[in-house]
């Protein structure tokens, strides 16, 4: 049906395609970080401070001495972690809350729309920021912030998709031959608008790999020795004239991160939409 | 961040009874230790870049006072500054954090001479001293304030007055409560009448005793007072918007009619170290201070700059609080000083800027111990540590830092230098002063920060590590340091001082309620200026004085 | 007219209510007692105590959020712990560099923006149209901070074009100032740059495909005419409102470009209180980015509804 008529145009679009590979070339790299970096990440003087890229060191080293390839692999791990850990999260804690919202209507869709509404308001760096002030620094904080400000963003999703479902005639058929709310909610609803969760997924993981970056970036995200590209291209920062590779390897990983997120992102709703696709 | 011990922290903060005590910050004795400097750092200061070729081998480091590429004076133009931290207010009388901008505008009876440092003539010509409890003043002629009210002996007495009223309840109250009354004898002579012999008096005058218009004191709103008190200075405050500038400009009829020569000086206030940097190579600022080791060497390398720094009377080092977990336990904090390698932290965080500090004596001093070194990088004797500590295994702790890349990159190396142990740190950054609130309140386990210091060795020594002693953070006590501290200020003999400042430095190390890493440069590492900043020269105390300054028309 | 808008006016109070609430509720996510954070641990003991009866931070947590609504409605936010000024005031005072950094910012994007969405979609699978779509991309991807960063290393550090720093009011030197908030709005304005690029290109596709353009071509209109007056004023609709909604992340950018450009806005003044504890000042432009956010947000439906005229009548 509709899922494979969409995979078909999901592998012909060349877009897509790409932002897959970006991906899987960085899960790969970070996954198998212990094995794909030549160095420790936190070696001092692994090379002399500040060598530009050469053979032993593939992206030069910062200035400390560490090679910048081994901690943009590093880097790649905490990237990855964050940014699922807190979509997950804010999936976990969104769809529940916008499918009860969605399908019961009512006040307690009025309560869960005005809420949403409010946390909305939050330019989502704005409240990451404040939350982390609130919280801490650290992986954990960083990653409950960024967490809690997409949540919103899965409440009125699913919540939308929700209510147009609920007028198809196969969900008032179920109804109808007396199927619990349960029942229909995870058998008939949720099945129903997990692709489109999916594409949102996908999306949110790219907007959190920029709040995180830029959390980090700003020194209350991901601490040392934590390396998170973020704080990497803070601290090459001062060194841009001198040692720009510093700067230059963390920045396009970010890009390449949240670009191939993006990609795949708009490739599968193209995918799952024929009218959008273009 | 570092300490300079200005004000009492507690103090600032309006919140304990005041004790009197100030000792004079002193100066930092140039040239006076026997620092085995490699030449790659040459450290002169007032030189020109050209002039600071790499010294070959091995000598003394020597500042030379000489003053810079001098010429004639050309009045006019303007001077750009970076100013990494924002003074926390410009009256004098509240709780400065910040003297740089405040020592442009305000003055006292008397300066300071800048190789001496002993008193000279600046608002009073001249002094006499018939007894130890009483000081006369004969004050300048011609002298006005911003405002246009005449500086004489009323103004001096009515400012002394407003700083010592319990109504004002200034913080700098304590530095003069020695001050039993200030007598006018005429228009131009005043008598101090002292409680005491205070023989720091004229020093502390210098430092603290700065004059804002009697007028102003009066009618001034708080706000106003704040942010543009009207003194005596060669500059006055034209505007000062938070958190991005602060305008000086030439105050017309300063006393000295040739000074200033600067029509104005803008300080941009940048406290990212970052900014401030780029800002600076990027041509925007003309002069900046507080400027990191890490970029000495580029900034040396270019003719067009003029570095200026000095061995400071200060350390760097990293406080542990011994009243709380990990660190109520002396094994716990030896083994952080067993596996710090001073001589990569230097060589990598500073790039080779800077000594290895194995104690709180610090090389300019005379009772510095070169051969002084108890610790040297060890996993095994760590181990050895952590095993008697009770954690074989090592632990984890926090140290707060401030969010400066240049100490951040420091506790980097730490904490690759801990690891090996099993022990992890941490970090809690943010800005300095709220960081050093928690530390004050005891709310921390680990700390880093630097401590100017002063000529005396009682300056790096009573203060942290006496159990009184007001900067004790780490709170230290050990009744044997204690009495030898006590003992040590209360007589004068060299020699004798500095065997019992030796004995207590052996037990502080032993202790180790601070791990010593290094004995810094002036400032954060040192000042750099532009070519075309003439005249300059930089004051032991740092105040960045630019009353002698011109600029080269472009 | 009126009605829509008093009607979305009231609609925003619950909301209101509630984000005024998320803001007070921040400082309990503090460890620790929350009088002491919004007073500064130099607080005296006596003090905090005078503030918690003041707040009256022992009762119910729904009677404390009463007590700090009832202030912020008359316009106190608290007092700064750092500098003891009043958070409202510091607020005001760093409005024009946010607001003016905006605006060059939403200028470049809109300037930028429409135009080459415009060409992209009159002349499909062009270069333009790879232009646009990799713009478009990239301001998705773009992190500020590193696109601040390549900025200053190649305009002003290698050819020393323009000032890496700080800030020139308007009204100082109007030259001067646009040259200081050149490079920071370009960063600021190139991810809505990229997605108002976006819009007007898939806008105007769907636009173009619509039959009262081809009747209007039938009519024998001439092409330019066909495109401005009638695609591009329906293709802008979505536009605006895209633009409208990107003002919230634009506002969101700045504390990371104000404190890499050194320039004294509400971004800066955000981060140097986070980085000093300063909660006060903290929930103060907290508060006070997410109204502006709402009440951009509510403009732009207005104006939607007054280019859409078919809004009105739902």
């Amino acid at each position: 049906m509709v899922m494979l008529g969409g995979w078909k145009r999901l592998l012909s679009s060349q877009l897509a395609m790409a932002g897959l590979l970006i991906c899987v070339v960085i899960v790969a790299l970070g996954l198998a970080a212990p094995m794909t970096a030549p160095y420790d990440p936190a070696q001092l003087g692994a090379g002399l401070p500040m060598q530009p890229p050469s053979a032993s060191h593939l992206l030069g080293t910062d200035e400390l001495g560490r090679d910048v390839f081994s901690r943009v692999v590093y880097a790649a791990r905490i990237a990855l972690y964050v940014s699922l850990a807190s979509t997950l999260l804010a999936a976990i804690v969104g769809i529940p809350l916008g499918l009860v919202s969605g399908y019961y209507r009512g006040w307690v869709d009025s309560v869960v729309m005005r809420v949403t509404d409010a946390w909305l308001a939050f330019p989502v760096m704005v409240l990451a920021l404040g939350m982390t002030a609130a919280l801490g620094p650290g992986l954990n904080n960083a990653t409950l912030a960024i967490g809690f400000v997409t949540i919103p963003l899965f409440i009125r999703l699913t919540r939308g998709q929700v209510l147009s479902l609920s007028q198809r005639q196969y969900i008032e058929a179920a109804r109808a031959a007396g199927q619990s709310n349960t029942i229909i909610l995870a058998r008939h609803l949720l099945p129903n608008i997990v692709p489109v969760l999916i594409v949102q997924f996908s999306l949110a993981a790219g907007s959190a790999v920029l709040v995180e970056t830029a959390l980090s970036f700003l020194g209350v995200g991901v601490m040392p020795p934590t390396p998170s590209w973020g704080s990497m291209l803070s601290s090459a920062q001062a060194y841009l004239l001198m040692a720009p590779w510093m700067a230059i390897a963390p920045g396009t990983c970010i890009f390449l991160l949240v670009l191939g997120l993006n990609l795949v992102g708009d490739g599968l709703r193209d995918a799952l939409d024929p009218r959008t696709a273009r | 961040m570092i300490e300079n011990g200005d004000t009492n922290p507690r103090q600032s903060g309006g919140r304990e009874p005041r004790i009197a005590r100030r000792r004079f910050l002193g100066a930092l004795a140039f040239g006076a230790g026997s620092l085995g400097l490699s030449g790659k750092v040459p450290a002169l200061v007032g030189s020109d870049a050209q002039a600071a070729a790499p010294e070959q081998g091995s000598r003394p480091l020597r500042l030379s006072l000489a003053p810079p590429r001098q010429g004639t004076p050309t009045p006019g133009g303007s001077l750009t500054v970076g100013l990494g931290e924002q003074p926390s207010t410009h009256n004098p009388y509240g709780g400065m954090s910040n003297r740089t901008t405040i020592s442009q505008f305000l003055e006292s009876l008397v300066g300071l001479d800048i190789t001496t440092l002993e008193p000279i003539p600046l608002l009073a010509t001249a002094w006499d001293v018939p007894d130890e409890k009483t000081y006369v003043f004969t004050l300048r002629k011609g002298v006005l304030f911003h405002d246009g009210t005449p500086f004489n002996a009323d103004a001096v007495k009515a400012a002394f007055d407003y700083m010592l009223d319990p109504e004002v309840a200034s913080p700098r109250a304590s530095d003069f409560d020695r001050v039993d009354s200030v007598e006018v004898n005429d228009e131009h002579t005043v008598t101090f009448h002292l409680k005491e012999p205070f023989g720091v008096f004229l020093s502390t005058l210098a430092r603290q005793g700065y004059f804002v218009s009697p007028t102003a004191l009066k009618t001034w709103s708080a706000a106003d007072l704040e942010t543009k008190p009207p003194g005596t200075g060669p500059f006055k405050v034209a505007d000062w918007i938070k958190d991005d500038k602060i305008v000086l400009e030439r105050f017309e009829d300063y006393w000295d009619s040739e000074r200033p020569y600067l029509d104005s000086i803008t300080y941009r206030i940048l406290p990212d170290g970052n900014v401030k940097t780029i800002a600076f190579k990027a041509g925007e600022l003309d002069f900046v201070d507080n400027l990191p080791a890490t970029e000495v060497a580029a900034i040396q390398a270019n003719p067009t700059y003029t570095f200026a720094s000095a061995p400071s009377t200060g350390y760097r080092s990293i406080y542990l609080n011994t009243t709380a977990p990990p660190f109520d336990n002396a094994d716990a904090r030896q083994a952080l000083a067993h596996l710090v390698d001073r001589a990569q932290l230097i060589a990598l965080g500073t790039l080779g800027f800077g000594t290895p500090a194995q104690g709180p004596l610090a090389p300019p001093q005379w009772a510095f111990d070169p051969d002084f070194s108890p610790y040297s990088p060890s996993l095994e004797n760590a181990k050895a540590a952590l095993a008697a500590a009770g954690t074989p295994d090592g632990f984890t702790f926090t140290l707060k830092v401030s969010n400066s890349p240049e100490e951040v990159r420091m506790m980097e190396i730490i904490q690759a230098q801990l690891a090996p142990s099993g022990i992890t740190m941490s970090l809690e950054t943010g800005e300095y002063n709220a960081i050093r609130s928690t530390v004050i309140d005891g709310d921390y386990q680990a700390f880093f920060a630097g401590w100017l210091g002063g000529p005396d060795p009682d300056r790096n020594m009573f203060d942290s590590f006496h159990s009184e002693g007001w900067f004790n953070w780490v709170r230290y006590k050990n009744d044997e340091v204690d009495a030898l501290l006590s003992q040590a200020r209360a007589i004068r003999d060299t020699e004798e001082r500095t065997k019992l400042y030796r004995q207590a430095q052996e037990r502080v190390a032993a202790d180790a309620p601070m791990v010593f890493l290094r004995f810094p440069y002036w400032a954060v590492d040192g000042q750099a200026y532009t070519g075309r900043v003439r005249g300059y020269i930089p004051d032991p105390m740092q105040d960045m004085l630019f009353k002698d300054v011109w600029v080269e028309p472009q | 007219m009126v009605r829509f808008v008093g009607k979305q006016c009231l609609l925003s109070i619950p909301t209101i209510l509630l984000l005024t609430f998320f803001v007070f509720a921040i400082v309990y996510l503090i460890p620790g007692d929350p009088a002491e954070a919004l007073l500064g641990n130099t607080a005296s003991p006596e003090a905090i105590a005078a503030y918690r009866q003041k707040m009256r931070l022992d009762e119910p947590l729904l009677v404390q959020y009463g007590v700090w609504l009832g202030r912020v409605v008359h316009g106190d936010l608290g007092v700064s712990v750092r500098t003891s000024e009043p958070v409202i005031d510091a607020i005001v005072a760093r409005l024009p560099v946010t607001l003016q950094l905006s605006a060059v910012a939403l200028a470049f994007a809109l300037v930028g923006g429409v135009p080459l969405g415009v060409l992209a979609a009159t002349r499909r699978n062009s270069a333009w149209d790879g232009v646009a779509q990799l713009v478009g991309l990239a301001g998705l991807a773009m992190p500020g901070f590193f696109l601040a960063l390549l900025l200053i290393l190649v305009v002003s550090l290698k050819y020393g074009l323009l000032p890496v720093s700080g800030y020139v009011s308007f009204t100082e030197n109007p030259v001067e100032s646009f040259k200081s908030l050149l490079l920071p709005a370009v960063t600021l304005g190139f991810a809505v740059l990229g997605a108002i690029t976006r819009m007007t290109r898939t806008a105007m596709l769907e636009v173009l495909g619509d039959n009262f353009i081809t009747a209007a071509r039938a009519k024998g209109l001439r092409e330019r005419t066909v495109l401005v007056r009638h695609a591009l004023k329906n293709a802008l609709i979505p536009v605006v409102t895209l633009t409208g909604l990107q003002l919230g992340s634009l506002l969101g950018g700045t504390i990371i470009i104000e404190k890499i450009f050194g320039l004294p806005g509400i971004g800066r003044l955000m981060i140097d209180n986070v980085y000093a504890h300063d909660f006060p000042v903290i929930q103060g432009v907290l508060l006070f980015l997410a109204l502006i956010r709402l009440a951009t947000n509510l403009a732009t439906d207005v104006l939607y509804a007054l280019l859409d005229p078919q809004v009105r009548f739902q």
